[in-house]
């Protein structure tokens, strides 16, 4: 990762990406805000107040919007109490430019909900995005609103999908504002080379405090995923719903109790008040290793695929951070037992689509019952896991390897880094091909596998005529996929007596190639824009129309005829980011 | 003086009568009329003026000295070498890629830049490549009908041997650089017999362009190569859209004289 992405600093292009995103969906004073944020990240209310010419009221509104939203954070920063002259606490703001960028990948976020927790998923999903951050009461009557069923019923509903969201974790509580601020590393070449700081010193215990988390972090992360303080509360639904749950007692519950000794009314409330919000790392994540499963299913089959989701499934929720190098390790058995647990569950999702199709009622069948009759198929797959995961591991790209000897005997991993490497690699090449032909290919691929090489090599080795190798050479070193190197034979550095050799560097390729990918939607965003403002009057027109509930209304036929390549246009220039997105997400998020 | 041209005209008759190539004797014999001086000189004319290939027939005592016509297209492959070279050029020829190193460097010095000879191993970067002739034959000409020049006369020849390679590794699935050898050799796409390593430099090509994995085999030393298992992207969402593949991409700003709103990539991307 670049040392610029380490310290929270995207790229002017991932920026100006963001705040067209802004501007579009809440307008241009938010969108005022938003771009001081991104241009000089964190910072004192009164600092954006100064910085985008804009009156108190306005910013704090566009704030309160972008917090809702989740596009922006909000911490406090606190001195040590103990501490002389202690300044009181203060509120400091940065943006989530990976969040608000995060707008174009929407529609795959609903389409995973629907496809992996059904419609009523996809519509809490669509709700938690519309508002940004929601409380369960919320969203039932939102819900109860979208149904048109009893408000009993919409309740239930809500209730049911949220729990199952949260124990996917796929929804997380929002997080309090009373955070300390992210600790930034100093970039190591702006400080002063100094001894390591001996142990029992003030620095090191300085850099201590620092590791530490703080008090406030540490409820958070154990609240994060924890709906049981608003369950205890929320009256006669709360028993229904103790079934569902968890009944482990966690770190919380020493918390909880020391609330409940609290004045009651108060906390009660407060959980009602719990303010929950789509999970985006978690959802990327699954995103992560849908890509895994994806390269598994066209390098192998079906089945390695299936081996290669089961795995990951398993070791989801071991995963601490979204870049994690390697899947947790599992041995054959819980493979197998994985594999039954998905095949079922597949099984079960199928049976529930074509219940509702049929009848409109759900046929949920006991788990227990389902786990034990697996067919034929299951059982031949769970035969041949062990020849899967041994074929995987003597790949010489190494999609698993073996991990250790654990209790149930040899464990392997899954190395996700690697896979989501490889895809990087092969859309990279792909890209190389389609801008300078496959002699640009070629030589991408040749410096690649040979590293520093000299013009006439480039030419030889790839066989290409040396005025083409000449050419493609360098107009692929100002697209950013090669770069040139001297090694001059003399301190004069003379031209004459310096060598010149060519490379591929990995990491700046696909850092350089990245912040294109932000660029190049941001044009295709600008233009959609510009196809949307030309034909304003017609647009209006239409809503007009629509607002007035009028289903045919009178305009001309040149109207209908760029009416209708509108749409077009913006459906292919929608279609194009949504694709941009999956590529946006795989060299950034991933 | 130069012979009469009755005479070359009578010697080149005979060649053509004898496709193959005839020796001196049989030339006494065709044209008895003809002195053993002005039939000398008449041969001197037409190998000067590249009419004529000398070639020897047999070895040891019965080695005979033979002549051949040389076609317009041959007599434009000689074009530019001296007497020496073209006698070193038809030797080569005619033994394959073993020559005589003292011949070499001098042959390279006048062959620079012509279409007939160059090194034939681009991997190994020695100063003296070793002199090959490349030999355009049927399936190429098939393939390019087009008049060749410098480059593209290499250029048309490798990517038949390239494809021919594709398709041989595509059908064995997994083959050695020997097996692929003894199918372009049996396959006779050129008129000498091509190098391993040349063969092995155009299998590279193909590993670079993303089509051929190299993959080690645990029961023998020899490379093996199979078509490749990750195969690059037929297409990709970036350079699906006009800034994938604009070559102003870098000049582009939303204010600038290049821009996504007045931007003519995208007007013809969206003209449907
Ligand atoms: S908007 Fe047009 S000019 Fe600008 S980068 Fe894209 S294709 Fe090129």
């Amino acid at each position: 990762m670049a040392l610029s992405e380490t310290h929270g600093l995207k790229s002017q292009w991932a920026c100006r990406l963001a705040c067209q995103l802004i501007k579009s969906h809440h307008g241009e004073i938010t969108e005022a805000v938003c771009r001081q944020l991104v241009t000089r990240g964190l910072q004192t209310l009164p600092d954006i107040i100064r910085g985008c010419d804009l009156t108190g009221s306005q910013v704090k509104q566009a704030l309160l919007l972008l917090i809702q939203h989740n596009y922006a954070s909000v911490y406090t920063q606190k001195d040590d109490e103990n501490a002389r002259n202690a300044k009181p606490p203060v509120a400091l703001y940065e943006p989530n430019v990976d969040v608000i960028v995060q707008i174009l990948r929407r529609p795959r976020i609903l389409l995973h909900l629907r496809e992996e927790q059904g419609v009523r998923a996809e519509q809490v999903g669509e709700l938690m995005l519309e508002h940004g951050r929601i409380t369960y009461e919320q969203l039932a009557s939102a819900m109860a609103g979208r149904m048109e069923c009893s408000e009993q019923e919409a309740r239930h509903a809500a209730r049911d999908v949220l729990m199952a969201l949260i124990n996917f974790r796929c929804v997380e509580r929002a997080p309090p504002c009373n955070l300390p601020p992210p600790n930034v590393p100093t970039h190591p070449n702006a400080t002063k080379k100094r001894a390591k700081s001996s142990a029992g010193s003030a620095e090191a215990a300085a850099e201590e405090a620092a590791a530490l988390k703080s008090l406030e972090e540490l409820k958070y992360s154990h609240l994060r995923f924890k709906a049981q303080p608003s369950r205890a509360r929320m009256g006669t639904e709360g028993k229904q719903l103790g079934k569902k749950m968890h009944p482990a007692k966690s770190l919380l519950s020493s918390w909880t109790q020391m609330r409940q000794q609290r004045v009651k009314g108060s906390s009660l409330r407060q959980a009602m008040d719990v303010l929950w919000r789509l999970n985006y790392e978690e959802l990327n994540r699954r995103f992560r290793h849908a890509c895994c499963v994806r390269l598994a299913r066209s390098n192998y089959d079906e089945d390695t695929a299936t081996v290669m989701e089961a795995m990951l499934a398993a070791g989801r929720s071991c995963e601490t951070k979204l870049k994690e190098e390697r899947g947790a390790n599992l041995s054959v058995n819980q493979v197998q037992a994985n594999v039954r647990r998905i095949a079922g569950a597949k099984r079960r999702a199928q049976e529930d689509k074509e219940d509702e199709s049929e009848h409109g009622a759900d046929g949920l069948k006991d788990e227990e019952q389902e786990e034990q009759e697996q067919p034929e198929e299951v059982e031949e797959l769970c035969s041949k896991v062990s020849s899967i995961i041994g074929r995987l591991c003597a790949d010489p790209f190494e999609p698993m390897s073996y991990a250790n000897e654990g209790p149930q005997g040899s464990t392997f991993c899954v190395n996700m880094s690697r896979i989501i490497d490889q895809l990087k690699l092969k859309e990279l090449e792909a890209v190389a091909r389609d801008r300078y032909g496959t002699g640009g290919l070629r030589i991408f691929r040749l410096l690649f596998i040979h590293d520093q090489l000299e013009q006439k090599q480039v030419a030889d080795m790839s066989m290409l005529p040396p005025k083409e190798t000449r050419e493609l050479l360098y107009r692929m070193l100002q697209g950013g996929f090669v770069f040139l190197q001297d090694i001059p034979k003399t301190a004069d550095r003379a031209a004459s007596r310096t060598f010149y050799t060519w490379h591929v560097e990995w990491e700046p390729v696909s850092d350089h190639f990245s912040t294109n990918l932000y660029r190049a939607a941001g044009n295709v965003w600008a233009r959609l824009q510009h196809e949307l403002a030309k034909n304003k009057e017609l647009l209006d027109l239409v809503e007009e129309a629509q607002i007035v509930g009028q289903l045919t209304f009178n305009i001309t036929h040149e109207q209908k005829l760029k009416l209708g390549a509108l749409q077009r246009t913006a459906r292919v220039l929608e279609a194009s980011l949504i694709d941009m997105d999956e590529m946006i997400a795989l060299f950034n998020s991933y | 003086m130069s012979a009469p041209k009755a005479a070359l005209d009578a010697i080149v008759e005979v060649l053509r009568k004898h496709k193959k190539g005839v020796s001196d004797d049989v030339l006494q014999k065709e044209l008895p009329q003809m002195t053993p001086q002005d039939r000398a000189k008449a041969i001197n004319d037409l190998l000067g003026s590249k009419r004529l290939q000398l070639f020897h027939v047999g070895t040891g005592s019965k080695r005979t000295m033979h002549y051949k016509e040389i076609t317009a297209e041959e007599a434009a492959k000689y074009k530019g070498l001296g007497p020496e070279e073209t006698l070193l050029y038809q030797q080569i020829k005619s033994v394959g890629n073993t020559v005589d190193a003292g011949g070499r460097g001098r042959l390279l010095l006048g062959g620079k830049g012509w279409r007939g000879v160059r090194g034939s191993s681009p991997s190994d970067h020695t100063p003296l490549p070793h002199p090959r002739i490349l030999d355009i034959t049927q399936p190429c000409k098939a393939a390019h009908p087009q008049k060749y020049t410098e480059n593209q006369f290499d250029a048309a020849f490798i990517d038949a041997l390239r494809d021919a390679c594709m398709q041989f590794i595509q059908r064995k699935g997994n083959t050695t650089l020997r097996e692929i050898g003894e199918f372009i050799a049996s396959k006779k796409f050129a008129k000498v017999d091509l190098r391993d390593e040349d063969i092995h430099s155009i299998i590279q090509t193909l590993v670079y362009d993303g089509r051929v994995d190299t993959v080690a085999d645990e029961f023998d030393e020899e490379d093996h190569f199979t078509p490749i298992m990750h195969p690059v992207p037929p297409a990709t969402a970036f350079t699906s859209i006009p800034c994938g593949v604009c070559p102003v991409f870098s000049e582009c700003r939303d204010d600038g004289v290049v821009s996504p709103a007045t931007c003519e990539y995208f007007d013809k991307w969206l003209e449907f």
